[in-house]
């Protein structure tokens, strides 16, 4: 057991964050603080596209393919240092859609595609949810019918996040519909600007927009099918572990967490006394620190297991629920630390940190449902954590 | 960054494993609990332990242990708590054993810590004092400068096997910012035990000091260094309990798991009900935040600290799992005997000495809210910054 970084990682841990304290720019900042953090107005294309010509975009990929061949826990490390700044790095694209691109699509999407990724030009946007496939994903409808050298694919997919900015849907469709459920879905690259495609916004809570789309007779090439046909969901599949650990990186609040104790240690209250000075903060921040080590080892632990091909199933579904809810209850903590404050938003006068947390607050409520829902990922732990029989949902 | 054991740690808590499994029975612990007030120790056992070698997991080979460190020494913790053995390894190996070792003299280890490994003497800590809580500072127990030595008088409680013990190391106040580490020996002139009944039974006693002449000879260390030294001891002991704490925990958890998938109620085993499932995931995920936390604590403890910063480092890894040990502790005690309804209190059933063992540690050395208050206070003065 060592809990300390190698003198290697350390120097990796100083380069991302030297890179990204350049790379944030105030002007950047403000940009992306009018987009409710999701990125795709001038200066976040201009950034990405400087990642890409400084090769920070695939850092986890093979050399051949433009990375740097990272480890799991280097690149858990590098998510760290983006998610510790704000920006709205695209994780799926980069860590899940682009790997299973570069290694299952047909010669010309590789060509067509995965060059933008590396590149930081190309942006995908995941068609998965249905209206009536969540959680339950297998269950989607979805039609992809093979019609001479095309796929002719007929359906409906919601929460279609970014679609609005993306130049690729990677689409989830029921290939085999007499199959089981799980062995007639094929995975497929559309252009957003094929004939039938659409979309209409929908916009949600915490102010973020995201989509739902709507394919009628899309016709896309036979080889825009990627990975072997009725193969999909082992395809979905293979990355999710990787993108829990994402979802769930401490990063997303260790900066945060320092930069409010600054504020609590510099700020007075109407008595003349600072805000830390209350018994109740403190108790507030002990909470809320020893809670965020236990998300720090829990997500280490997980990038280690998966550079020594040691994953544990329960281990990444228990990192998911415990770092998601954690989430939640830590950007209550802080509301109450900074008071009335935390619900004035950041276009409002008078703003201070809270303005970070309102929109943290307000924007967290998709994590403990979205990438799999927790009381679903709560069954995985009792079954493969614990050898407890699961109920009839999953037979 | 790295997660899994060493062989050599491997084989001790494989070997640590298998002696307590096998020998530590229903069967013995049931006999155990026919005891008299005082007396649930099982020293056949711990004499089994000591001829493996493992009372020595961290002496020094020159003293007749295996010269591992401390990290290596909890490992033999978590197994005596997944199999809640009636022994004081905590006190005697991971307290007592510990400090003698960084702090002693060449002649007091040589006095003491050969024969901690063989299993011949016995040594135990006294730090609390009445009130005290994770703040173990000295403040009753008073040392006066005497000829060749010092005067302790003064009582300390809650500890651990005091009436079984051939040593017991004593903390006391020399002056208002200094300290003293003393180590008693029970037959010494003024020195007397009032027993104290534990929840899990476990001997404990006060030890009531009247004017008990201490030679140098007997003074672990004083002054500035003194504090250093009881920082350490209490360090090395609270990261025990949270050793102990994670095995006892995910003994008691397992052990639900397992009930609940034979147990059939509606015709149906009960853990298939999602009711059931989640509170266990819950505990699955209470265990591990437990058990990650306590291993960086012991192995930060492993290191030498250089400088401040590595000190607060390992101070505050310390107190964060020992707030997880207290928090897991009570949710795992209660999950486990709630899942068992009626079976779970049931003595003819192994899992009460188990909620007893875990609510004991939960609140032995400082409360998860007095470690809170504690944290709390060293966030406002530098903040524990998240790197």
């Amino acid at each position: 057991m060592d809990f300390h970084l190698t003198d290697k990682q350390c120097d990796l841990r100083n380069e991302f964050r030297a890179y990204f304290d350049k790379l944030m720019t105030p002007e950047l900042v403000a940009e992306l603080n009018q987009t409710t953090g999701e990125g795709g107005g001038p200066l976040y294309q201009a950034a990405m596209k400087k990642m890409g010509d400084d090769g920070y975009i695939a850092l986890s990929w093979p050399e051949q393919f433009g990375g740097r061949g990272l480890s799991a826990l280097e690149q858990y490390m590098f998510i760290e240092e983006v998610a510790r700044t704000g920006f709205p790095f695209p994780f799926l694209t980069t860590e899940s859609v682009g790997p299973m691109l570069r290694d299952h699509a047909s010669e010309r999407i590789k060509h067509e595609v995965v060059p933008g990724i590396v590149a930081g030009t190309c942006n995908i946007a995941i068609g998965y949810s249905e209206p009536d496939a969540g959680t339950d994903l297998a269950a989607l409808k979805t039609r992809a019918v093979r019609d001479g050298d095309e796929w002719v694919i007929n359906g409906q997919k919601m929460w279609t996040s970014l679609c609005h900015m993306a130049d690729y849907v990677w689409l989830a469709a029921r290939t085999d519909p007499d199959a089981p459920k799980h062995r007639g879905i094929s995975m497929f690259i559309l252009p957003t600007t094929a004939e039938g495609f659409s979309l209409s916004p929908v916009h949600t809570l915490g102010g973020v927009r995201t989509n739902a789309t709507y394919y009628e007779d899309v016709r896309v090439p036979a080889d825009a099918l990627v990975g072997e046909l009725n193969k999909g969901w082992k395809l979905i599949t293979s990355q999710l572990n990787r993108e829990r650990l994402a979802l769930v990186n401490v990063g997303f609040f260790s900066q945060k967490y320092n930069v409010l104790v600054d504020w609590a240690q510099t700020t007075s209250l109407l008595d003349g006394r600072k805000v830390i000075d209350q018994s109740w903060v403190r108790t507030h921040f002990a909470r809320i620190r020893t809670s965020l080590e236990a998300l720090r080892l829990i997500c280490y632990k997980l990038a280690w297991q998966m550079d020594s091909n040691e994953l544990n199933m329960a281990d990444a579904s228990a990192a998911k629920v415990y770092g998601t809810e954690l989430f939640v209850e830590i950007y209550r903590l802080a509301g109450e630390i900074i008071g009335q404050h935390s619900i004035l938003k950041r276009d409002s006068e008078n703003v201070n940190i809270g303005a970070t947390i309102e929109n943290l607050y307000r924007t967290a409520s998709i994590i403990t449902f979205g990438g799999g829902a927790n009381e679903v990922q709560r069954d995985i732990i009792a079954a493969a954590g614990l050898w407890m029989p699961i109920g009839s949902r999953m037979s | 960054m790295k997660f899994s054991l060493t062989e050599s740690q491997n084989e001790i808590r494989q070997l640590a494993n298998k002696i307590l499994q096998e020998q530590v029975t229903e069967e013995r612990l049931r006999s155990l609990d026919q005891c008299e007030n005082g007396e649930r120790f099982d020293r056949a056992l711990w004499q089994q332990l000591a001829s493996a070698g493992l009372l020595g997991i961290a002496i020094d080979e020159a003293h007749g242990g295996m010269g591992f460190d401390y990290f290596a020494l909890t490992l033999l913790l978590e197994e005596v708590g997944r199999s809640v053995a009636a022994v004081p390894a905590v006190t005697s190996l991971a307290g007592a054993a510990m400090v003698l070792t960084e702090y002693a003299s060449d002649t007091q280890q040589q006095q003491w810590l050969p024969a901690v490994a063989s299993g011949e003497s016995l040594l135990t800590v006294a730090f609390s004092e009445a009130m005290s809580s994770s703040d173990l500072t000295p403040h009753s127990m008073q040392a006066t400068p005497a000829e060749d030595g010092y005067t302790l008088t003064g009582t300390k409680h809650y500890i651990p096997y005091a009436q079984h013990a051939d040593g017991i190391i004593v903390s006391a106040k020399l002056n208002h910012n200094e300290n003293i580490l003393v180590i008693i020996e029970p037959g010494q002139a003024g020195v007397s035990f009032t027993t104290e009944n534990t929840t899990t039974a476990e001997p404990q006693s006060a030890l009531n000091l009247s004017a008990v002449t201490v030679p140098s000879s007997q003074v672990i260390t004083q002054g500035s260094v003194a504090n250093d030294a009881i920082q350490f001891g209490v360090n090395c002991l609270v990261t025990a309990y949270c050793a102990v704490q994670t095995g006892a925990s995910d003994a008691a958890l397992r052990m639900t798991a397992k009930y609940t998938s034979e147990r059939k109620q509606f015709n149906t085993v009960i853990a298939s009900f999602q009711a059931v499932a989640q509170r266990a995931a819950d505990g699955y995920i209470d265990v591990e935040c437990l058990r990650l936390c306590s291993q960086q604590a012991a192995c930060l403890l492993s290191d030498k600290p250089v400088g401040l910063d590595a000190q607060r480092a390992i101070n505050d890894a310390v107190t964060m799992a020992k707030i997880w040990a207290g928090d897991t502790g009570h949710r795992i005690s209660y999950t486990a005997q709630h899942l068992h309804g009626g079976t779970g209190v049931d003595r003819e059933y192994p899992l009460w000495r188990f909620c007893l063992l875990l609510r004991q540690m939960e609140f032995s050395m400082g409360s998860s809210q007095q470690h809170l208050t504690d944290l709390g206070d060293r966030i406002a003065d530098y903040s524990v910054a998240m790197s």
